[in-house]
């Protein structure tokens, strides 16, 4: 016999090596955000502000008590304790470039790389930048606790928990902590008794409280960042557990800019595209401005243990 | 005679090792940092193998963090940090600087020097050096940029150990794993006090165990 039809005959003309599917598989990454976290201060927008830097006052409201006084005797003054913490922004940005034959080639499937996703991905670039920005912080407090090379335990939780409640901290605490820290602590509460409880989360809170909430440890709302940063010659990390009031945010955009731009709703992004038709691309940048920084140091804790 | 531009180095020509192209450059796969400096605060202490040691955080240049401004200007930051009692540690605090720049795939990592990254099966690893660190750490009470800690620090320190090693105490008899890790803890206390003698201690003449540093004049940021 001779002549038969087979794939091997076909491959490459009337059959192709490979095909894409209908739907893009995202790569796994870290996708957890602290932006707009109820932790985390919203200070005012630096637009129309005249300067790139937002002081926060911080007054001793509370701090004096009133003293018993002697008949006929005058009352002194008592000072009134003021100082203020600072945020500076700056531009954080993002670019990518797309030829014309890669956007005209693309199969029009959902999540494919086109100019369209390039721009809507910004959003996500600057939740990155912004909780990075904001787990970086854990190593200006001057509390901490954890110890070199030694896993976090439910004792170090609870000793972060102690500091702050010594400092009078008060709110909801929340744990930044890396997803090996809190793989080590689960690991320390199997050796736990008593009434304590992990309380993992679900779908709706995650809604609720973003990516990267991972549950609720004794009263304190638990958030999972790769971000966390690394410590101690690169041998730990260090993460932290914050009150409401330790950390601020500023922000500004660069909106409303002439010539044609998006404006992601709800955030400081602006995505431009740029054409460069010589070589033949159009360039997407994303950008917004963004500044943060320690606003109470005793509103927060460092949170040390092994990588 | 008058000598020309060609035989100006007798026809003779150096050569140099040859570089990559740049497309096939090696680059570390990590994402860009930006360059640092250590810093410590007076409460900020921590027992590393017998001793008592400054444990150091990092003032990073990166705009938009703790008010480092658009340029990477770390004054402000510096001020602030400053204020509430930190001390910048000055790159020369290590012969040749404790900062170390890396070409990465998508700009400059910044690592410490005790941090040397290195590619193992595709992934990217960083292959530490904790004892130069802590070395490194020791020296720069020895040489005068920390000052010895004030006793409270340390002893807060001892206080918590302690009262997690009487709640293990309560908990051995009914749970392996206290039980087991007790011991560990009560050594940890016991060095913890130990390490606190000797940082105290006055140096004693002719003995041969290692003295408590003595701070030297405090010295600036370079």
């Amino acid at each position: 016999m001779a002549n038969e039809v087979y794939f091997s005959g076909l491959s490459g003309n009337a059959r192709v090596a490979a095909i894409l599917n209908q739907f893009v598989v995202t790569k796994l990454t870290d996708t957890a955000s602290l932006v707009n976290h109820p932790s985390i201060t919203q200070l005012r927008s630096m637009n129309g502000s005249g300067s790139t830097v937002v002081q926060v006052p911080v007054v001793s409201w509370g701090a004096n008590a009133m003293a018993s006084v002697a008949e006929n005797s005058t009352v002194s003054n008592t000072a009134l304790t003021t100082t203020n913490a600072n945020v500076t922004i700056a531009r954080q940005a993002l670019r990518r470039q797309i030829s014309d034959l890669a956007q005209l080639t693309s199969a029009g499937i959902a999540l494919d790389v086109t100019l369209d996703n390039i721009a809507a991905d910004m959003v996500l670039a600057y939740n990155k930048r912004v909780t990075t920005m904001i787990a970086a912080l854990s190593s200006g407090f001057s509390s901490s606790v954890g110890s070199t090379t030694v896993d976090l335990t439910v004792a170090n939780f609870y000793a972060a928990i102690f500091q702050l409640q010594l400092n009078s901290a008060d709110g909801m605490f929340t744990a930044i902590l890396h997803p090996q820290q809190i793989n080590d602590l689960i690991s320390s509460l199997r050796s736990e008794t008593g009434p304590g409880q992990y309380l993992a989360t679900s779908q709706d809170q995650v809604q609720a409280k973003g990516p990267g909430f991972r549950g609720n440890l004794f009263g304190v709302d638990i958030f999972a960042s790769a971000n966390v940063p690394t410590a101690t010659a690169g041998v730990d990390y260090l993460g932290m557990m914050i009150a409401p009031g330790a950390i601020g945010v500023a922000t500004a955009t660069a909106a409303p800019i002439l010539g044609g731009a998006t404006i992601a709703s709800q955030s400081p992004i602006l995505v431009e595209i740029e054409r460069d038709a010589s070589s033949g691309s159009s360039i997407v940048v994303g950008s917004a401005f963004v500044g943060v920084a320690e606003l109470d140091d005793l509103r927060g804790v460092g949170i040390l243990s092994d990588l | 005679m008058a000598a020309t531009f060609g035989t100006i180095g007798g026809g003779q020509f150096e050569g140099r090792a040859a570089a990559r192209p740049q497309v096939m450059r090696e680059l570390v796969r990590l994402d860009p940092s930006t360059s640092f400096w250590y810093m410590h605060h007076p409460a900020r202490w921590m027992l590393v193998k017998g001793e008592w040691l400054p444990w150091l955080s990092k003032l990073q240049a990166d705009p938009g963090v703790s008010n480092v401004d658009q340029g990477g200007d770390t004054a402000a930051s510096e001020v602030a940090k400053r204020r509430r009692g930190w001390t910048i540690i000055p790159w020369d605090a290590e012969p040749g600087g404790y900062v170390v720049a890396y070409d990465g795939v998508a700009g400059t990592v910044h690592l410490s020097k005790w941090e040397v990254p290195k590619q193992v099966a595709g992934q990217t690893r960083i292959q530490s050096d904790s004892d130069g660190y802590w070395a490194f750490c020791k020296r720069l009470v020895a040489d005068g940029y920390i000052d010895l800690p004030d006793p409270d620090f340390i002893t807060i320190q001892i206080e918590r150990q302690q009262k997690k090693v009487d709640e293990w105490r309560e908990k051995a008899p009914s749970s392996p794993f206290h039980r087991d890790a007790l011991a560990n803890e009560e050594a940890l206390l016991d060095g913890m006090r130990a390490a606190m003698e000797r940082l105290y201690a006055p140096p004693v003449v002719g003995d041969d165990a290692p003295a408590a540093p003595a701070p030297k004049p405090r010295r600036g940021r370079a």
